[in-house]
Formats: structure tokens, C-alpha cells, sequence
């Protein structure tokens, strides 16, 4: 069943597919707040508070699935803000200790704990210049490992679609990737992006 | 790389996580799953989340559910008029949807912009009349028939057969109790103690039961006696449970001619089913209800049986009073009751009172008190109107909160002087069944110190000591003891005594604007006398500003923890200490961990939030119905009610809990409003049995040194006091006297056992009350007793400058030094080196004992020349007794001994108030 036939059931109150919404879009929300707030308890509260608001707003999400995971991040990244900014000191100390290597302990050095991060950052930020349809391949590809077949059924596409999406994200990606690392702190990445699209 | 020309539709299907071919492919994982790498997510969590969410989704579907009914259900023209008012928020998102989904990109812009502003004009018209639309139903009618004080229903069942009979059935929520009166029938049941008294009018006799189910449930048991069962044969059996389904209800606005207004027809189809074993047998019975649309209230009903040619009519009223006991119901007082309890129950307050110390002829009332000791609250069934039912209904809507924060006038006093006999009647005769004689009665003087520390918390000063021991008129311990109970003094320190049972130790007050605007707020009630109920009763109602309110500082010191709370109220206004049972059940008393966190369930909306003026920030005590209060870090789940934490699992959200009365088992639903919760369980609390006898135990353990039950704070159904019918007929008199505590302070005063010599404290082998216990000062009675005997005051304390903050002032200092837990008993404060060190050693106690100008000291010594004249005076002044004759040798042989006069006089001063004798109250 397609992500937007199961928010047009959970709207005529199927709780079975409000269930199963929420199975597939959890991961989606927990590894964002996770990114956001390198803390799991943190990430914890954020992920709860999103889910419920995915809930309060059921009824006004587009129900196509690469708006609901954009609405979704929107909402994490709104609400990691606010946390953030009632916390700032703390979430500092929490970055001093992430480069110090406090929090992570396979970073053995601090040169490689300040690489690894400065890739994290760049990844993520060429990942908010994806098209959100891009975005949500990659993330349901490489980090949930759904296969191509599930990935068309959610989308109810071809799976030959699918894999010419998918094929065109990875282009995207790396060739933003690529720029944003040749000019790492010299210009933003994005308009360099949106020049390599592929026409829609 | 795939070649840039070539087909993405040739490609074959990707059923592999590796393409070899492409090498973007391990480059694009690699970067992903570093940059957004995140931990699994712990069951527990995943567990604890999707069951949250589905119990919203759930409750969100009955909310949109409940809506869509009432607008079907009700018949009105503005839903044509209005049809967009009757789509739900997801009909109007769904039917926006496709049109503007299928126009192209520039336009469907424009269109949502159009639709927003349209559904947004439509909403606020929505909203301004749905916001006037009321809502009638069954459930809305059991609420407000809840909150109702007392039901009253007599219902007539006409058949076409045989004569017509009638029925009278009260019922009272808050009281738990229903009863019944029908021909020669009379049935009494105390929810509360979970037992049905049934009179025999044959054998004139009252049959009592304990009721073997573990809880009534309001809906089923209850509602069942009112409306649907009556007539039913199983009605009587509260053995076995009642189940009640609401098969169809539907409403419409009528016009009574009878009742000239108009009422809402309320017509329901509901299944009555009595449980017997594993059979439910039932039946099917309409009901057609009248309802007040102003209160919700039904004002009449007619039961149609299905299978029998019968119509039963009911007629409600709504009194102020109901029956207290089955007596009220017009059973004669001299049937006794024939006990068949099972389980042991205690039938505390229904028994004759017939115990060994009141053999010889006592008068001791029977206590017949359910859930309101006060027999105020038991009118006899005879003198409640019948006819309660006017044309409008006569309903007792819930009063505002706002009026049970005021404090309502005391009822005249009673006469103490008979009571005080009873009660040294009572003792003498338990003294004497035990075979002991009590101490001989306190001296004048040792009863003027010890009247003066326990009313006005400090000694008295030479010119009270003089009046008093040359008064020969006989009543003058009366006089003085009314005296004292008039002045400013009396508030004050009593302020001082509650203010160290009420507020918890180790918490730093000063955060909240320290204790001043408490202690002045209790001293006011103390000094205007209000009666102890209106006071805990508006504690726990209280709202507003913490630094403007006195009240509130009880809940913030209490940091709006719905368990601490819980635990402070049952233990200071009960006397039950619940804390034991918030993790697990009480490995000794009856209390159930459920019954703590249902407790604790009356108290998790009230919130504080900041409150910015003009001038300081502030705090405010507010009832948060829509939210709640805020999470603590540790929680993640903001509810409005209170979660029991599950013990197997910590990071689940617990269970939610039904705020429930332990005592009487009566229960408020989910859902209610913060004010109303707490309004409640005031009246609840204030109107149980405990309430009074808590009180009564904490103040006679406060002046006699000693209470009933070994514990203050630890009394209730579980422990056996030392003289029940004494501290029994205590609590009733101070419930009569509406819970006057000057009333209740006096006749204490005036009991021969208040009276008698001090003894240290008895051991486990002897006999209570046979002499006044001595007990160590609290740090204000230390500290004004100071004052007194140096003839020092308050601004120029023991020469100290005036300080700003209250806990750098000697007075705080003192408190620091001197504070001991209220729960204990007073002999087991004992005294701690920093406390000897403080009078021994302070600099303001030094400065205030020695020889200078500005010292009482020095004007002593150079206006009194006569040593033993001096003497008397410093033993007058800091023991309030003169000192006897080996004591004014000894001072004499100290006096040869050394030439200089003011010191020998200084040390005997620094001697006197260092003595164990002035440090304690005998």
C-alpha cells in the first residue's frame, strides 16, 4: 500500500494504518532528530514530539510520501532549533566533547573527530539541496535498505522508475558533494546544485 | 558509471544493495550512513511512543466520533443553513484537495490561497457558533448528576395490574452512599466502607454485609439503583456487578407544559445486566429523560419496561443534605445492627461505643457518622422535602471554586466544661482499669510557663508570673488560657507550629519569597479564627502568584510534584502516611500503590509559569487542564494526567490514573478540570472521619506531649489508639463545633491531663496521659523566650543589626539551628551540639548576656541590691518560677566567693539559659 493511500485510510480513522505510517516514518524522523541532536535521549524527546504532530496534522499534509518526510524534517529541524536555542550552552559543551572525542569514542585523534564532522555537516548539507523525491531514495535506499520493489510499491512507480530516480540521485549527490568539498567555506554549494539538476 | 545516452528503462531491476557497475553507489552509502549514522532505536522507546500514539490516534477518532454525533443527533436549522459547518477538518481537507491538486503550479498557488482565506472565514463562522452549541447525552447527564452533592429520586411505578408503589432512592457521590426507601424497606450502603445495611422490619433488626466486589463503579452499580434496575429483582444484590450498555440515545428540544420551559428529551435505549456467576441475564429498557439544559440535570424520566404493561416515573431533586446513616431512613435508634462483615472490616463509626473505659456509666453518644462525621451533614429522611422537584430544576450546582476560598462563619461555640469532664472521666476510669495513678496536678507556676510556651511560644515575662500566681480566684487557669487564646501571639505561634508540619524540610523557600507571606496568611486565619477545614480547604484551592500568595508557597515548596503532594496531604490532614505505597503496596497498612498514584491523580495539571511585571519576576500556581504540567527532563510523554510509572519497564509512560479517594473509594473522571479535581478532594477530605481525628491527635500529642496513636502523622484504620473513646469523642465535638481549633485548643488546656506534672516519657511498659511530658522547644519558642527574659525585642534582637533576608536574622539562624522533623515525637528531638554551641557560644547570646548599658543585666544588678532578691528575679524571668531555698544557698556560696557582684549575677543568667529547665517546656 502506498504512503498516501495509508494517510488517506489513517484520515478515515484506520488505525491500522496510522500504525503502519508510523512504522515507516519513525526511522525517518529518528535519524534526523539523531543528526540534529547527537544525544539519544534528546533525539528521543524530539522524535516524540514530531510524531505527535505528525498526528495533530494529519488532516493538512500533503500525502505524498517525499512531503510528508519533508514536512517532517521541516518540523524536526524547527523544533531541534528551538531546543537548541533554549540550550545553546549545553549543546556547546555537547560539541566540545563530540570533538574532543568524549562522545565518540572510534575518533581516536582530534584532527580525525574534526574531519568526520566536517563531512557529516557537508553531507547534510548537500542533502537539504536534494529534490525531496532524491532525498527520500537515497535515505530509504542506503540507510533504511528497503529494496527497489518496496521503494515502488511505497510509491506506487515502476520499479524501472525507481531505479532511474535512484540513479539520478546518486549523480546529484555526488557531484554536489564533490563541489561542496573542492569549495569547502568559499561558496555555497547550492546554486551549483540547482545548475546540475536534471530537468524534471 | 551508467553512459549518459543509454535508456534508464533498459536498466534491470535492482534486486541487489550492490551495483559493482556503479561507483557512486558505495561512495553514496559510505557518506549517508556516516553523516546520518544513528543508533537503533531502543524498544523500549519505539514500545512506549507507538502505544502513545495510538492511544491519541484513538482518542482523536472518538473526539471527531463524538462530534460528528451530537451534529447528526441534533436536529437544527443552522446545519442547512450552514452546511459547511458540519464537514469535519478531513472532509474539508480531502474535498480541497483534487481541484486544486490538478491545476498546473502558478495557479493552484493562488487557489490555496483563495481556498485558505475561504476556509478560514468558514472556520471562524464554525467556530462562533459551534462554540454556542450545546451538546446533550448520557454521558453528559452522568456528569453532571456527578457532580451533584446529593441525587435525590422518587420514582412511581404504575402497572395495569395491581396497586401503584413508590420509592425514594438517594445517592451522593461525593459521600458514597446510596439508600433507599421503599414500603417497609430500607437499604443503606457505604460505598466507603463497602457495606450494605439492610433493615428487617420482621425482626427489627439491621442486617449488615460487606461487599465482596472489589470496587462499585459509578455507571454500573450506581446508576443502575437510580434509573434503569429499579424494580428489577437483582437491584438489592450488590453482590454481583451491573453492567449497563448504552444501546442508542437520540435528543430533541421540547416544551414541558408542566415545567413551563423548555427542556431537552433525552431518549435512550439502554441493557441492564445483573452479572450472576458466569451468566449475564438482563434486559432492555427505555428511558425517556427530561433534561434542564441549563445544568444538564434530568428533571424527570419515564422507564418503559418491553415486557411487562408497567410505566415507572421518576422525579429528581437535587438537596443539599441527605441521609447519613440508616437510622435517617427511618429506622427506629433503638435497633441494633447485626453485624455479618466478613474480612474483618472495621465498623469504626456505626458501632455503639460500649468499650471497657467507658463502663461505669459515661455518657458517650453513639458515633454515627458516614463519610461526613459532622452530624450537621445527617438530616433524617422525614424532614428532607419530598417535593423537591419545582418547575425549574432545584438542582446544587457545583458552587465556584472561588467561594470555597472563603472562609465561611464559625457556628457558636460549645460548652467545653462538660466535654473536659467527659474526657477526664474517660481517663481516670482507663487509669484506673490499668491500675496506675497519675501524677499530682501541676504547680501554678510550672502550668503558667507551659500555658504561656504552648498558646503564645514564649515564657511569660515577671509581671505575668506575679499576676497570675497572686490571682486567687479559682477559675483563673480558664481565664488565662482564654487570655492567651485572644491575643495576636496565639496566631502567630500557632502559624509558626503549622508552618513546620505543613512545609517540608530541606527545601530552600527563600526561591519562592521565603515564609513571611505564609506564616502572615495562616496567622490571619489563626487570629480570625477560621475553621480549620475552610483553611486546608483553601490550601489546597489555592491559585495565584507565589510571592503574593501565602497558600501556595504549600505547593511550591512541594515543587508541584503530584506524588509529593499526594504524600504531605494524606499524611498532615489525614494522618495516613501513603508514601510507602508510591513504589510498592504498603508492606503493613492496606494502601495499594494504585491508591497512592491515584491520590497523586487529583494534582498533575497544577503548573507554574513565569509571571513577568513591571518590577520582579515572578511565579504563578495555575491549573493547566490543556496540557498539563510540564514534563521534569526525565519524562517525555506531557500529559494531563497522572502516569503511575511502570516498575517492569521505567522508560514506558506508565498508566494512567483515575483520581480516586483511598478512603471512600469515590473517584473523579479523566478529563475533569484542575479546579474541580482539587475542589473535590477538599471537600472530600475535609468531610472524612480521619480529617477531624488527624487534627485532634496532632494538637492533644502537641500539649499533652503524648498522642492517642503513637505517631502523629501515622494514624488511620490500621492502628489502634490508646484511648479510642476519649480521642473519638474528641473528633466528633471538634467536627460539632465546626472545626474550631481555638475551641479545640481550649478544651485540651482545661483536661486534667494537660494539667498534670511533667514526667520524662513513658516507657512501652507505662500508662498514658498520667503526666504532662516535657518537650523541647521549638527554635521561635526558644528564641521569644530569649527575648523575654532579656526584655530584648524583635528589631533589636540580641544586639544583631537587622538583616534583609529572613534566613540571616538571629530568628533564622535559630530556626536552622533548632528545626526538627514535626513527625517525630517532641522526646526524640533531642538536643545536637550545634544547638549547645549556639547558646553557649553565639556572639549575640554573649553580647546579650553581659554587663553594659543597653543590657536588662546591668540595670538588675545596680537597681537590686539584695542577692537573693536579684536571684528571685533572674529565676522569675527565665524559669518563671522563684527559686527554692537550696538554690538561693547555692547562688549564695557563689556569690562569697568572688567580689565582683555583676558577674556573679551573669553567670548565674548565662547558667539559667543554658539550663535544661528553660530549654524545654515541662
Amino acid at each position: 500500500m502506498t504512503d498516501a493511500e495509508l494517510v488517506r485510510l489513517a484520515r478515515e480513522h484506520d488505525s491500522e494504518a496510522w500504525k503502519t505510517l508510523c512504522g515507516r516514518y519513525l526511522p525517518v524522523v529518528w535519524r534526523y532528530a539523531y543528526a540534529h541532536m547527537q544525544d539519544v535521549h534528546l533525539a528521543e524527546d524530539l522524535a516524540s514530539e514530531v510524531m505527535l504532530a505528525f498526528l495533530k496534522n494529519i488532516h493538512q499534509i500533503d500525502p505524498n510520501a517525499p512531503c510528508i518526510a519533508g514536512w517532517l524534517r521541516t518540523v524536526v529541524r524547527n523544533k531541534a532549533a528551538d531546543h537548541l536555542r533554549q540550550s545553546y550552552r549545553i549543546k556547546g559543551q555537547l560539541q566540545l566533547l563530540s570533538l574532543n572525542g568524549t562522545l565518540r569514542p572510534e575518533s581516536t585523534a582530534p584532527a580525525t573527530a574534526l574531519e568526520s564532522e566536517e563531512t557529516r555537516v557537508r553531507v547534510l548539507e548537500v542533502l537539504e539541496q536534494l529534490p525531496p523525491k532524491h532525498r527520500l531514495l537515497l535515505e530509504w535506499k542506503y540507510l533504511e535498505g528497503l529494496r527497489v520493489r518496496e521503494i515502488a510499491l511505497r510509491l506506487d512507480e515502476s520499479e524501472k522508475g525507481i531505479e532511474a530516480l535512484l540513479y539520478r540521485a546518486r549523480r546529484v549527490f555526488r557531484r554536489c558533494f564533490d563541489l561542496a568539498e573542492h569549495n569547502s567555506g568559499s561558496a555555497s554549494t547550492d546554486s551549483l546544485c540547482e545548475e546540475k539538476l536534471p530537468p524534471k | 558509471m551508467k553512459p549518459e545516452n543509454e535508456s534508464w528503462n533498459d536498466l534491470p531491476p535492482d534486486d541487489s544493495d550492490e551495483r559493482p557497475g556503479d561507483p557512486d553507489e558505495r561512495l553514496v552509502r559510505q557518506l549517508m550512513q556516516s553523516a546520518l549514522a544513528a543508533p537503533e532505536i531502543t524498544s523500549g522507546f519505539s514500545a512506549g511512543l507507538m502505544q502513545t500514539l495510538e492511544a491519541e490516534f484513538a482518542h482523536s477518532v472518538v473526539k471527531t466520533r463524538q462530534e460528528t454525533t451530537n451534529g447528526e443527533a441534533a436536529h437544527h436549522s443552522w446545519q442547512s443553513l450552514a452546511p459547511v459547518n458540519l464537514a469535519t477538518s478531513s472532509e474539508l481537507a480531502i474535498a480541497s484537495e483534487s481541484p486544486i491538486l490538478s491545476l498546473p503550479q502558478s495557479n493552484r498557488r493562488f487557489y490555496q490561497y483563495v481556498m485558505t482565506g475561504v476556509a478560514a472565514a468558514a472556520l471562524f463562522l464554525a467556530l462562533g457558533i459551534w462554540s454556542n452549541r450545546p451538546a446533550y447525552g448520557w454521558a453528559e447527564m452522568l456528569a453532571a448528576l456527578e457532580r451533584c452533592t446529593w441525587v435525590q429520586t422518587i420514582s412511581r411505578l404504575v402497572a395495569d395490574q395491581g396497586p401503584a408503589s413508590e420509592e425514594t432512592a438517594w445517592i451522593s457521590r461525593s459521600q458514597g452512599v446510596i439508600a433507599r426507601r421503599a414500603g417497609e424497606s430500607r437499604v443503606f450502603v457505604d460505598l466507603g466502607r463497602k457495606v450494605v445495611m439492610e433493615f428487617d422490619s420482621k425482626r427489627s433488626t439491621i442486617r449488615e454485609q460487606s461487599i465482596v466486589k472489589d470496587s462499585l463503579s459509578w455507571d454500573g452499580e450506581i446508576v443502575s439503583q437510580l434509573l434503569a434496575v429499579q424494580g428489577l429483582p437483582e437491584a438489592t444484590n450488590f453482590q454481583n456487578p451491573t453492567q449497563i450498555k448504552l444501546v442508542r440515545e437520540s435528543w430533541s428540544r421540547v416544551v414541558s407544559e408542566q415545567h413551563q420551559q423548555e427542556l431537552i428529551e433525552l431518549q435512550v435505549t439502554i441493557h441492564v445486566a445483573k452479572e450472576n456467576g458466569a451468566n449475564l441475564a438482563g434486559e432492555s429498557r427505555d428511558l425517556v429523560l427530561l433534561i434542564d439544559p441549563q445544568t444538564e440535570l434530568p428533571v424527570s424520566a419515564r422507564a418503559v419496561f418491553q415486557d411487562r404493561p408497567a410505566t415507572r416515573t421518576i422525579r429528581f431533586s437535587y438537596p443539599t443534605k441527605g441521609p447519613g446513616s440508616i437510622y435517617a431512613l427511618g429506622v427506629p435508634a433503638e435497633v441494633p445492627a447485626n453485624k455479618s462483615v466478613s474480612k474483618g472490616e472495621r465498623i469504626a463509626f456505626t458501632e455503639k461505643t460500649t468499650e471497657p473505659d467507658n463502663a461505669n456509666g459515661v455518657i458517650v453518644d453513639n458515633l454515627v457518622v458516614v463519610g461526613d462525621p459532622s452530624p450537621k451533614a445527617e438530616v433524617p429522611a422525614a424532614e428532607i422535602p419530598a417535593d423537591q422537584a419545582p418547575a425549574k430544576v432545584a438542582s446544587n450546582p457545583p458552587v465556584p471554586v472561588s467561594e470555597h476560598r472563603q472562609s465561611r462563619p464559625l457556628p457558636p461555640p460549645l460548652a467545653e466544661d462538660k466535654l473536659v469532664e467527659q474526657v477526664n472521666t474517660i481517663l481516670s476510669q482507663f487509669w484506673q482499669a490499668q491500675g496506675v495513678s497519675p501524677v499530682e496536678p501541676a504547680s501554678d507556676s510550672e502550668f503558667l510557663r507551659r500555658v504561656y510556651l504552648d498558646l503564645i511560644g514564649r515564657i511569660p515575662v515577671v509581671s505575668e508570673v506575679y499576676g497570675f500566681l497572686d490571682d486567687p480566684g479559682e477559675d483563673r487557669r480558664q481565664r488565662l488560657v482564654d487570655d492567651l487564646l485572644s491575643r495576636r501571639d496565639h496566631a502567630t505561634h500557632l502559624a509558626a507550629v503549622w508552618r513546620t508540619i505543613l512545609l517540608p524540610e530541606g527545601v530552600d523557600l527563600n526561591r519562592f519569597g521565603g515564609t513571611n507571606k505564609f506564616d502572615a496568611w495562616l496567622a490571619d486565619r489563626f487570629g480570625e479564627n477560621v475553621a480549620y477545614d475552610d483553611i486546608v480547604r483553601q490550601l489546597l484551592l489555592a491559585e495565584g502568584r507565589v510571592s503574593e500568595s501565602g497558600p501556595l508557597l504549600f505547593y511550591a515548596a512541594l515543587k508541584l510534584n503530584p506524588e509529593e503532594i499526594a504524600a504531605k496531604t494524606s499524611r498532615v490532614f489525614l494522618g495516613t502516611r501513603m508514601e510507602c505505597a508510591q513504589c510498592h503496596d504498603h508492606p503493613y497498612d492496606r494502601w495499594k500503590r494504585e491508591q497512592f498514584h491515584e491520590l497523586a491523580a487529583f494534582f498533575p495539571r497544577i503548573a507554574v509559569r513565569p509571571s513577568l511585571s513591571f518590577t520582579r519576576r515572578s511565579f504563578e500556581v495555575v491549573g493547566s487542564d490543556r496540557f498539563g504540567r510540564r514534563p521534569p527532563k526525565n519524562e517525555r510523554f506531557p500529559t494531563a494526567e497522572h502516569l503511575m510509572p511502570d516498575l517492569e519497564n521505567p522508560q514506558a509512560p506508565g498508566t494512567k490514573m483515575e483520581p480516586k479517594f483511598f478512603l471512600t473509594g469515590a473517584s473523579v473522571p479523566w478529563g475533569t478540570t484542575d479546579a474541580e479535581r482539587r475542589l473535590q478532594l477538599a471537600q472530600w477530605l475535609t468531610a472524612n472521619e480521619w480529617f477531624a481525628t488527624a487534627v485532634v491527635n496532632r494538637m492533644w500529642a502537641e500539649l499533652v506531649g503524648e498522642g492517642f496513636y503513637p505517631t502523629v502523622d501515622d494514624i488511620g484504620p490500621d492502628r489502634t489508639p490508646v484511648a479510642p473513646t476519649a480521642v473519638k469523642l474528641l473528633s466528633r465535638k471538634f467536627a460539632e463545633s465546626g472545626y474550631d481549633l481555638k475551641w479545640l485548643i481550649k478544651t485540651i488546656c482545661l483536661t486534667e491531663a494537660y494539667q498534670r506534672e511533667s514526667r520524662p516519657a513513658r516507657g512501652t511498659e507505662g500508662t498514658p496521659f498520667a503526666a504532662n511530658v516535657p518537650q523541647r522547644l521549638r527554635s521561635d519558642q526558644l528564641f521569644n523566650s530569649l527575648l523575654s527574659a532579656l526584655d530584648s525585642s524583635e528589631e533589636l534582637s540580641l544586639r544583631a543589626r537587622p538583616q534583609r533576608m529572613a534566613q540571616f536574622s538571629p530568628r533564622g539562624r535559630f530556626a536552622d539551628v533548632f528545626a526538627y522533623d514535626p513527625s517525630i515525637s517532641r522526646e526524640e528531638a533531642v538536643s545536637s551540639i550545634p544547638q549547645v554551641l549556639a547558646l553557649m557560644n553565639s556572639p549575640e547570646v554573649n553580647q546579650a548576656v553581659s554587663l553594659n548599658r543597653r543590657n536588662v543585666l546591668e540595670e538588675l544588678v545596680n537597681e537590686i541590691p539584695d542577692d537573693e532578691q536579684l536571684t528571685t528575679e533572674l529565676y522569675l524571668r527565665c524559669l518563671s518560677r522563684p527559686p527554692t531555698a537550696a538554690e538561693i544557698a547555692a547562688v549564695a556560696e557563689y556569690r562569697s566567693e568572688s567580689s565582683n557582684r555583676g558577674e556573679v549575677f551573669v553567670d548565674l543568667a548565662w547558667s539559667l539559659l543554658n539550663s535544661a529547665e528553660f530549654q524545654h517546656r515541662r
